[in-house]
């Protein structure tokens, strides 16, 4: 059943690469939230109640639910509904988007192979190595600091996807790693943006250019 | 031989249904489930206007198109209980090839008639079939693995559901099913069938200088297509249960039904794609199609 999670989330991040409406992204974020709950339910062996109540709090709640509000909150408040209505939004065609995901995952099964350790599962970590070079990939080519935040967020998706990937129980420190950084980006990020749109009533990260002290 | 009749039945109710489920979500009364065949019938009493500058492709394109289809719905197995009239082994490639042979020519007939606005059509229509062909050549290509059979009649014979690679086969596979059908028949979201002006439209330019008796073989046809596909969708979902035959004939009708219906909803509720994305949306479903046949490479060990 973790494979078709798995799948799920690999689709996820092909729907990021044509996505144009800051909706559908956020719900995109807010499925693969609930998608990596489950997979870690399903893909971690040893779970005591602590850590399941972790992961649900730091999956479903966060990533799942709070974030998402959070950022369709920002984006309400700052009237951004779709990052076309803003000028060289983005330097990359989703067409070619599609094909560098297809080539990244095609690629990273086959080194992922070429591993042949019996202790990495192959589907996990050729996932999230997708996810976060196809996050770097988006946060590169866009402009709009929105969706630098929820790139940054689909990297985070695949670093915990990555945990998962190596052994059969999670650190509680990289978990806690995980939701410090989750508070530090969205928070700080949020915060960032909502002075920044203030001032400058533009998203596009080239309104920095004119800062002054 | 048992699913292409039950296929050439459900593709009599497939048009109207579609056109009634629509009427009915944007509330308005419709026209009956008979309407498109009432007009296929008033076109098939008509006689043929070839335009002089045409060739013989414009003329024969419409029936070779019509006869594929007709010999790609004989493959079809009835799920896992019989095969179909015709099968041998890699019988799929050919399935796949007559499809695509219909749409070469109508493609072509198209081209043949020299007008822009038709060339444009065929250039789009040639378009997202070269993008969306690997998707079916994936779906087949898992089905090949996970069963080892080359045989459409085989291959749904000897599919179960043991292993976790299989339901994400029947899942994703239903999935892109249902956008692959849309997309080769020319709907919504990448194509308007209602639309009346030429520069949006992708399949019913293509087919402007087609009348009379060679427009209502291109309306059978579509008819026939959907169809087919729903044959399929069909197909993988019945071969879950081992049922009597009599309740596996009604679900599988029944399917071809909620097919129509599930189309008709969703060309009420969607929006139709602007041209420049239509492409990537695709694409996507190719992607989508790549992405789980690499999922079940590594799940079967064969990587």
């Amino acid at each position: 059943m973790d494979s078709l999670f798995i799948l799920l989330f690999a689709v996820s991040i092909l729907y990021f690469s044509i996505s144009v409406n800051i909706k559908r992204y956020i719900f995109l974020l807010g499925f693969q939230g609930i998608l990596l709950f489950l997979i870690a339910l399903i893909g971690l062996d040893e779970l005591s109640y602590f850590n399941i109540g972790f992961i649900a709090v730091e999956t479903l709640v966060f990533k799942g639910i709070l974030i998402p509000v959070y950022l369709l909150n920002i984006s309400k408040r700052n009237k951004i509904t779709n990052i076309n209505n803003f000028k060289n939004h983005r330097k990359m065609k989703g067409f070619y988007l599609i094909i560098a995901t297809i080539s990244v995952f095609i690629i990273t099964i086959i080194l992922g192979n070429l591993l042949k350790n019996d202790f990495i599962k192959i589907k996990y970590l050729s996932t999230a190595i997708t996810a976060v070079i196809m996050g770097l990939i988006f946060i590169v080519i866009n402009k709009t600091i929105t969706i630098h935040i929820i790139s940054f967020i689909v990297i985070e998706n695949g670093v915990f996807l990555m945990a998962l990937a190596v052994g059969n129980e999670m650190p509680f420190l990289i978990n806690t790693a995980i939701l410090l950084d989750l508070f530090v980006s969205v928070l700080v990020l949020g915060i960032f943006f909502n002075k920044l749109t203030y001032h400058f009533h533009d998203d596009s990260s080239d309104v920095l250019s004119s800062l002054k002290d | 031989m048992l699913s292409s009749i039950l296929i050439l039945i459900c593709a009599i109710v497939f048009p109207g249904l579609i056109a009634v489920t629509k009427a009915k979500f944007s509330g308005r009364r419709g026209p009956s489930v008979w309407q498109p065949w009432y007009d296929i019938f008033r076109l098939l009493k008509k006689g043929s206007i070839f335009s002089t500058t045409t060739s013989i492709i414009f003329q024969v394109a419409p029936v070779i198109n019509i006869l594929v289809l007709i010999i790609a719905a004989l493959f079809i197995p009835f799920t896992n209980k019989y095969a179909g009239f015709i099968h041998f082994e890699g019988d799929f490639l050919l399935f796949i090839y007559l499809l695509a042979l219909g749409k070469f020519f109508i493609i072509i007939s198209a081209l043949d008639v020299g007008s822009g606005f038709e060339g444009m059509g065929a250039n789009r229509e040639a378009l997202f079939s070269m993008l969306i062909e690997p998707a079916i050549f994936m779906i087949m290509a898992a089905l090949v693995l996970l069963t080892g059979q080359s045989s459409l009649a085989e291959m749904f014979t000897t599919f179960n559901l043991d292993s976790s690679s299989s339901i994400l086969f029947v899942v994703l596979s239903c999935y892109i099913l249902l956008q692959f059908s849309l997309i080769e028949s020319s709907r919504l979201p990448i194509d308007d069938p209602k639309t009346h002006l030429e520069l949006t439209m992708i399949h019913e330019v293509m087919v402007l200088d087609n009348s009379g008796f060679d427009m209502a073989l291109v309306g059978i046809g579509n008819a026939l297509k959907f169809s087919i596909f729903g044959g399929i969708i069909a197909n993988v979902v019945l071969i879950l249960w081992e049922l009597p035959l009599w309740q596996e004939v009604l679900i599988f009708i029944l399917i071809e039904i909620i097919f129509a219906i599930t189309i008709g909803v969703l060309e009420s509720f969607r929006a139709r794609l602007k041209m420049i994305y239509n492409s990537q949306f695709v694409l996507t479903i190719s992607g989508i199609a790549v992405v789980m046949f690499l999922m079940i490479l590594l799940l079967e060990n064969h990587l």
